[in-house]
């Protein structure tokens, strides 16, 4: 846990994961056992460029295992999560529950609390024209 | 902009999750042909000019080529929109795997929809029977066939997950209005205010329907404006 000013714990975030096109791969990839390069491209919209960099990182993170095979005379690439990859993203949606739930009890803190110092007069700043 | 993309992450990662697990189940054009098909013999039957032998025998080699496809539609699918491999459903047969112990906390609904092949498989298998003969003007039990077009085809919709997603949202209305529907017909059916072939193409209609939806759903889901831009 980190603590940003003191009194706020700060879960550790895994930076692999956090990123928005890996989280949205990573997302379709938990929600079936496996999903070829096309789908998992129309499903997120990234280039192919963009999406076979993502999956190459998550790769070497080990968080997904891609595969290369001939099925109907062409190449299918398809990407599944290894079971490091299901626990580091249990521990990421944990850690962002955390995150949220630690945010929400501070905002509803502060609602709550009476104002203790009063509020600074207005300045006057005079209008150039 | 940065709050707009912070509050729609969730809805889009169920949206990602839906696409995911229903991506099979939203391809429609696997059973639409056979249900335009089905409604041409119907209304070519209602003209009476043709044979109801020779309908009878165009509606049974209808089902067998739907076998083949079923087979051709989801090849096509799988060029246009990738694969995805569901996890496996452990047992084969959807009555014992809706009670499966493995099942999640919607257990009903998720096997029955990772069955949907299997669903349109045993439905043609069992239209072999009534279908032709209802061509031939027998009175097949219509509440049964009733019944069977509305658990192979449509009551895996009314029970299928939603998401805040409204276009989803109104899958599962649209599938229980054509519950009700279908249950209305075949009553004004069965109190012979409509004829046999009228019920038919009605009934045909809704599973039509509803297969159109699907694949347009599908497409919504996959054209939608989750593009790149929130990625980055």
């Amino acid at each position: 846990m980190n603590k940003d000013d003191g009194n706020f714990p700060m879960p550790e975030i895994d930076r692999v994961v956090h990123e928005p096109a890996r989280l949205a791969i990573l997302t379709v990839l938990s929600s079936c056992e496996e999903a070829d390069f096309l789908f998992l491209e129309r499903a997120t919209k990234l280039s192919r460029g963009n999406l076979s960099v993502q999956l190459t990182r998550l790769e070497e993170a080990g968080v997904i295992e891609i595969d290369k095979r001939i099925e109907h005379k062409r190449t299918l690439t398809t990407a599944r999560l290894t079971d490091q990859g299901r626990r580091i993203l249990k521990t990421y949606w944990e850690s962002m529950n955390a995150l949220r739930t630690a945010a929400e009890s501070r905002l509803a803190g502060t609602a709550g609390a009476p104002r203790r110092g009063r509020r600074p007069p207005r300045r006057f700043v005079p209008v150039q024209s | 902009m940065q709050t707009t993309a912070l509050s729609d992450a969730p809805s889009q990662g169920q949206e990602l999750r839906y696409l995911t697990a229903h991506f099979r189940d939203l391809q429609g054009l696997r059973m639409a042909p056979f249900w335009v098909a089905l409604l041409v013999l119907t209304s070519l039957a209602k003209t009476g000019s043709y044979s109801k032998v020779h309908l009878a025998w165009a509606a049974a080699i209808l089902i067998a080529a739907q076998f083949g496809w079923l087979y051709l539609s989801g090849r096509l699918y799988e060029r246009r929109y990738g694969v995805v491999k569901e996890p496996d459903p452990g047992v084969r047969s959807q009555l014992i795997s809706i009670m499966h112990p493995e099942a999640s906390s919607n257990p009903l609904a998720r096997r029955y929809g990772y069955l949907s092949d299997v669903n349109a498989v045993l439905f043609l298998l069992w239209a072999f029977m009534p279908v032709p003969d209802i061509f031939l003007g027998y009175r097949v039990q219509p509440g049964m066939f009733t019944m069977m077009v509305g658990v192979y085809q449509v009551f895996a919709r009314c029970i299928s997950p939603v998401t805040t997603n409204w276009p989803v949202r109104l899958r599962r209305i649209l599938a229980v209005t054509a519950m009700i529907a279908m249950l209305g017909i075949y009553l004004e059916y069965y109190f012979a205010r409509i004829d046999l072939l009228t019920w038919m193409a009605l009934l045909f209609s809704f599973p039509l329907m509803l297969d159109l939806y699907d694949h347009w759903l599908l497409n919504h889901l996959l054209n939608g404006d989750f593009t790149e831009r929130s990625h980055e």
